[in-house]
């Protein structure tokens, strides 16, 4: 298990990590999500022991990263693809790792072959394809065959098919109990592998989730109006305590956007007023569109547990209409 | 599986001498290990060939042959500043970190590769350079001094150990700096420091910087600096001094890393 507390990291006055406070259990993927710049990276080095956290603490099985016995066996990490020397070849990169961790050298084949790189393992890194070089980290994070693997965006860079290889490999890994925790900017990579997730911006906690509730929380809607007479909807509907917003696309100022009411609670508002109403309808929210919501304006957000349910998704509504 | 055998874990848990078996296999993986110390080893002897050929005889037969090991250390300076630096600047410090999270440990690691492979280097380049220079001298029918002289073995043998001082403090600035070329400017700095207060500074500054700078024991180490004479130092204080520079250096390696980010 992975747990964090109170995990936070300033660089000068920048804040980049905000009072961080997550598990990511075993036998389970748990994807780590957040818009570039969200801390992510950031996060998986504290918890790596990379960076030092200015408060809080990142735990691995209850102990810090660098107090592990065997590190190695406890920890497979994948950081970033840039962070080898271009000059080894695959065959030394994983050799100087496995000697260093008292591993053994039988681990080395395993795991060239394990990632498809069997018949590269001569060539130096620099002539690697950024999918080989994703490859190789995941075949280093593999190498000393650890319960807990920690993989800073794994799947970029790799082709159809190793998206495919990487995506049945984490759940192996998973189903094997181990803790298997992604990172990722991609939203609908995660749907497909993730059990759980863990959405940051900014810095702080905006959802620890399971994936299934998630969904089930992105399946909401909005309802969305167009009038010749905006101003006079906008104080109806907040007579009647609806959350109005304008449409900032809409040069006209013609277009609301109506959060906690049906088009059908709004059809029959409008009606009883008789204002002319040009456009009603009631508008479902994707997953993608509840992340973006949710990432868009991270400050806002109070970080919560367990409980997915946001003032920024739109709430979930009779659906109208 | 969920958790590993803790036995297992125990009995496999890596130690300083894993950690270095590691750096050993990465270093020496890069071809470029192997072809500075070549071109080190080539250097000072060439140098020494060509100080030899041309000398016209009134220079010190022993001398003739200590030059050559003082200009390939240089090289060895630059593997030793790359040895640390390269690991900053391709990133692959944080993979070291990922494995070796113990950075102490890392740091010690590296610095006894340095010392090691510097030590090796050094000995090969002062002996090596001692034959070809005495061969040279002996096949044109100049004076050269042989082995069975006590001061001669000791002079090539403290040149030879010597050359691990100068790469030691590159890789220990390295550390500091995460920077080859400014690593190996710094040591360039502190190695040429003395010889330029000796022409600018006032006597007692010129005397000071040329007795106690990091190289300076060498000479009354290997015997060439005579009792009296401005660089000479009795041998317990010459070995002192040169614990302490490196001491300090190391040292210096050590607290840069103890709270910063990778």
């Amino acid at each position: 298990m992975i747990q964090t507390h109170h995990l936070t990291k300033h660089y000068g006055d920048a804040t980049v990590v905000d009072d961080l406070s997550f598990t990511v259990p075993n036998g389970s993927i748990t994807g780590f999500l957040g818009p570039n710049g969200a801390g992510k990276s950031t996060t998986m080095r504290m918890i790596l022991g990379l960076d030092r956290p200015s408060d809080g603490v990142a735990l691995v099985d209850g102990e810090k990263f660098p107090d592990l016995r065997a590190p190695s066996r406890t920890v497979g990490a994948m950081l970033e693809s840039g962070s080898r020397q271009p000059h080894l070849t695959a065959r030394a990169y994983l050799a100087w790792q496995a000697r260093a961790a008292r591993l053994s050298k039988s681990r080395i084949d395993d795991v060239l072959d394990q990632t498809g790189l069997g018949e590269v393992a001569r060539k130096q890194v620099r002539d690697f394809s950024l999918g080989m070089r994703q490859r190789l980290g995941i075949a280093s994070a593999l190498l000393g065959d650890p319960t807990h693997l920690i993989l800073d965006e794994p799947i970029n860079g790799l082709d159809p098919q190793g998206v495919l290889w990487a995506r049945s490999l984490f759940k192996e890994l998973a189903n094997e109990g181990r803790t298997v925790f992604i990172s990722s900017h991609l939203l609908s990579e995660m749907e497909t592998v993730a059990d759980r997730i863990i959405v940051i911006g900014q810095g702080r906690l905006i959802v620890e989730s399971t994936m299934a509730d998630l969904h089930q929380h992105a399946r909401s809607s909005h309802t969305v109006a167009v009038s010749p007479e905006p101003d006079e909807l906008v104080r109806l509907l907040e007579r009647s305590d609806a959350s109005v917003e304008r449409d900032n696309t809409d040069k006209s100022g013609r277009t609301l956007t109506i959060r906690n009411l049906s088009a059908a609670q709004v059809g029959e508002i409008v009606a009883d007023s008789g204002l002319p109403l040009h456009h009603l309808a009631q508008v479902q929210t994707t997953l993608e569109q509840a992340f973006m919501d949710l990432t868009a304006g991270a400050l806002e957000y109070e970080g919560t547990e367990n409980d997915p349910t946001l003032a920024s998704v739109a709430a979930t509504a009779r659906m109208g209409g | 599986m969920t958790t590993a055998d803790p036995i297992q874990i125990e009995s496999a848990r890596p130690r300083l001498r894993d950690c270095l078996l590691g750096e050993i296999v990465k270093i020496l993986s890069a071809k470029s290990t192997s072809v500075t110390i070549a071109l080190s080893i080539g250097v000072a002897v060439f140098v020494t060939v060509l100080i030899t050929v041309f000398n016209d005889g009134s220079a010190n037969p022993l001398s003739l042959s200590l030059i050559g090991p003082f200009l390939g250390t240089w090289l060895l300076v630059v593997l030793a500043a790359n040895v640390v630096a390269t690991e900053y600047s391709t990133g692959m410090i944080q993979q070291s970190l990922a494995v070796t999270p113990r950075r102490g440990r890392l740091i010690a690691s590296k610095l006894l590769f340095v010392a090691a492979i510097s030590l090796l280097s050094g000995l090969v380049l002062s002996f090596l350079c001692y034959a070809v220079g005495q061969l040279i001298l002996s096949g044109t029918d100049r004076p050269s001094i042989g082995l069975g002289d006590v001061s001669t073995v000791r002079a090539v043998t403290v040149t030879g150990v010597f050359t691990l001082i100068y790469p030691l403090i590159a890789a220990s600035l390295a550390f500091v700096t995460r920077h080859a070329t400014g690593a190996v400017l710094l040591t360039l700095l502190i190695a040429f420091f003395p010889m330029v207060m000796a022409e600018l500074g006032s006597s007692t500054w010129a005397e000071i910087a040329v007795r106690f700078a990091p190289g300076g024991p060498m000479e009354s180490l290997t015997g060439q600096a005579q009792p009296g004479t401005v660089g000479y130092m009795e041998t317990g204080s010459a070995v002192g001094v040169t614990i302490g520079w490196l001491s300090i250096f190391v040292a210096a390696a050590f607290a840069s890393q103890l709270r910063r980010d990778e």
